[in-house]
């Protein structure tokens, strides 16, 4: 199952094969100014904006990026996806083996602190109050997409790295050159058991000087979805859950990539593991805790899986002629031949999502569990318009 | 309300002009018919034991249930005092889902479910309600409020079970009161054809069902 992943699968992204054989132009008189989407199967149900009302919750959205092109800005500043997201977090910080933090040049962190300004503003145009920014801390090696948890647990145990680390997102959020980001969200991925201390000892550490500055700024963590101990998953036990739930703000339980490599193609959420998931991190601390749904799909090949986008999935789909049904979660599947052999797609919409979080009453799911939005720029353009308009205000 | 009913019970046989001039009958009856039930079930438990899936359910943990019509056919036994008051001892229905049950979508513990009501079977089992019936030559009408429990069981719900799904089997009881709109024909000195008709005045929750049929009353 999870192999703690749910980063870096979307550097695709801009790749929107709305020209590969998935848009059509109708010829009819008023195409004109009316551009379809060639659909199929699945991807072309309305999005069902009835059914029950939608549980209430706090709402994050994660951009896997720095920076949020047009489109993605666009949804932000809209008033359905301003009413049930408060916070955005950009993954843009890299720690470095030296104990810096990346980006270090002058003109990368002036450009960071003008969209973390403009992200904020986003929710004033929307018509809300500013969104809060959070900025993720990828713990990646320098490529910044690829996890190497043996280097980066290496890097943990040295103190004076940690330090480092430390010293460098204080003076990045609070100091006087601060980036303006409200929190800051620490992302460790694929690291071994051993590092469990350090990570505890330098969220500690970290979480000290944040909420001692001036302006208090809040550490989040992403954790894995375990549901026992020992973990059932590879980097579960690195993670001291009630020692850092004493420390963090809020803890994120990353319930993405239910279907991997292990498990073979299936749904990229189940609904009911993300609860159990919930359930079992709930059990271990009293920290405010959200739970993730992906606004992306995985494509499973012979030999790698990818991430794709909603409009991805569908162009493929399109391309390839391939029929797309939904699975029992209402997830839209279907298969396709590709040069390296046959393929599978999972993709959620907005219809599934909506029966996920419509399937998370308040009796199953607290409803002071957040929802993070995982993967901003990937979802099905209806969705956040399809979410609000079940949600009560 | 209906506990101070049945204790206010005795007074009203005594005030009745039968009573009084000690004409009072009292006579043992029993009835058989049929009838068309739709009702918002409420929600089903799991039935134990629990099949092998990768999940562990919450303890009564429940599954929302949609409308439902169901064809029952019923049975009873009332007595009659006076020809008027009317005491139903028991009343029982039995009968399965009927007409178009579609599948529809649920939820179970923070899962998606689709649940299929086809093959669910329902019981009812009414005791010591209380009744009133007014004669006009060989017509009659009447009205009795019964307390009813109401089983449904065989409930199937699809949910995920990892990347697959798997089927789990629930069932439901819940209470409530019935209260029966009768009109009869008197067939002869003890036997009567009825059309009933029955909203459920809770029946887990406030009116939350209708139930029509026929039934005949026959003196035993």
């Amino acid at each position: 199952m999870n192999q703690m992943r749910w980063t870096s699968r979307l550097s695709l992204l801009p790749v929107l094969l709305l020209a590969a054989g998935g848009c059509a132009w109708d010829t009819s008189e008023d195409a004109a100014v009316r551009p379809a989407l060639a659909c199929a199967g699945a991807f072309c149900d309305a999005p069902r904006g009835e059914g029950s009302p939608l549980p209430r919750r706090r709402g994050t959205i994660v951009s896997d990026g720095c920076f949020p092109d047009a489109r993605a800005l666009a949804t932000l500043a809209a008033p359905a996806t301003r009413q049930i997201v408060e916070e955005i977090v950009l993954l843009c910080l890299i720690p470095r083996g030296d104990g810096a933090i990346a980006p270090t040049d002058a003109a990368a962190r002036d450009e960071l602190r003008r969209v973390v300004a403009s992200v904020q503003n986003a929710g004033i145009r929307a018509g809300g109050a500013p969104y809060r920014v959070s900025l993720g801390v990828s713990f990646t090696d320098e490529t910044g997409v690829r996890f190497d948890g043996a280097q980066t647990a290496a890097q943990f145990a040295d103190a004076r790295v940690r330090g480092g680390w430390a010293d460098a997102l204080t003076s990045l959020l609070s100091g006087p050159n601060s980036l303006g980001a409200d929190a800051i969200d620490l992302n460790v991925e694929a690291v071994p058991p051993g590092v469990r201390s350090d990570l505890t000892v330098f969220t500690e550490d970290l979480a000290g000087k944040l909420h001692a500055a001036p302006k208090r700024v809040a550490v989040n963590l992403f954790v894995p979805p375990s549901l026992r101990s020992p973990s059932d998953l590879p980097s579960g036990d690195a993670f001291n859950v009630p020692a850092l739930g004493a420390v963090a703000d809020r803890l994120r339980v990353m319930t993405l990539d239910y279907a991997d490599r292990s498990t073979g193609p299936g749904p990229t959420i189940v609904p009911g593991w993300a609860v159990e998931a919930a359930r079992f991190a709930r059990r271990q601390t009293s920290a405010p805790l959200d739970v993730a749904v992906p606004l992306y799909g995985n494509d499973f090949g012979p030999s790698t899986t990818r991430g794709v986008s909603y409009l991805e999935a569908a162009g493929l789909a399109s391309a390839a002629s391939a029929p797309p049904s939904r699975g029992i979660t209402d997830a839209i599947t279907y298969v396709y031949s590709a040069s390296d052999g046959v393929h599978t797609v999972w993709v959620d919409d907005a219809r599934s999502l909506g029966r996920t979080l419509g399937a998370w009453q308040t009796e199953a799911l607290g409803a002071e569990i957040g929802v993070v939005y995982f993967g901003l720029g990937a979802e099905d353009p209806s969705l956040f318009s399809t979410l609000a308009g079940r949600t009560p205000r | 309300m209906q506990r101070t009913l049945l204790a206010a019970l005795p007074l009203v046989f005594v005030a009745t002009p039968a009573f009084g001039a000690g004409r009072a009958s009292v006579r043992l009856e029993g009835s058989v018919g049929a009838s068309w039930s739709n009702v918002g079930l409420t929600a089903a438990k799991i039935t134990e034991p629990a099949p092998e899936t990768s999940r562990v359910y919450a303890p009564g943990a429940r599954l929302a249930l949609p409308r439902a019509n169901f064809a029952l056919i019923t049975a009873g036994t009332s007595f009659v005092i006076g020809d008027r008051w009317v005491i139903p001892l028991l009343q029982t229905s039995l009968g399965g889902v009927a007409g178009p049950s579609p599948t529809v979508a649920g939820t179970f513990d923070g899962d998606p479910a689709l649940v299929n009501l086809r093959g669910a079977f329902r019981t009812d089992l009414g005791i010591l309600g209380f009744g009133v019936r007014g004669n006009h030559r060989r017509w009659s009408g009447g009205i009795r409020a019964v307390p009813t429990a109401v089983i449904v069981a065989n409930v199937r719900a699809t949910v995920p079970n990892g990347v697959g799904a798997t089927e789990l089997t629930m069932n439901t009881i819940y209470f409530g009161v019935r209260a029966e709109f009768e009109g009869c024909r008197r067939l002869d000195p003890v036997t009567r054809f009825c059309i009933v008709g029955a909203p459920s005045l809770f029946d887990g929750r406030p009116f939350n069902g209708f139930t029509f049929g026929f039934r005949m009353d026959l003196g035993l």
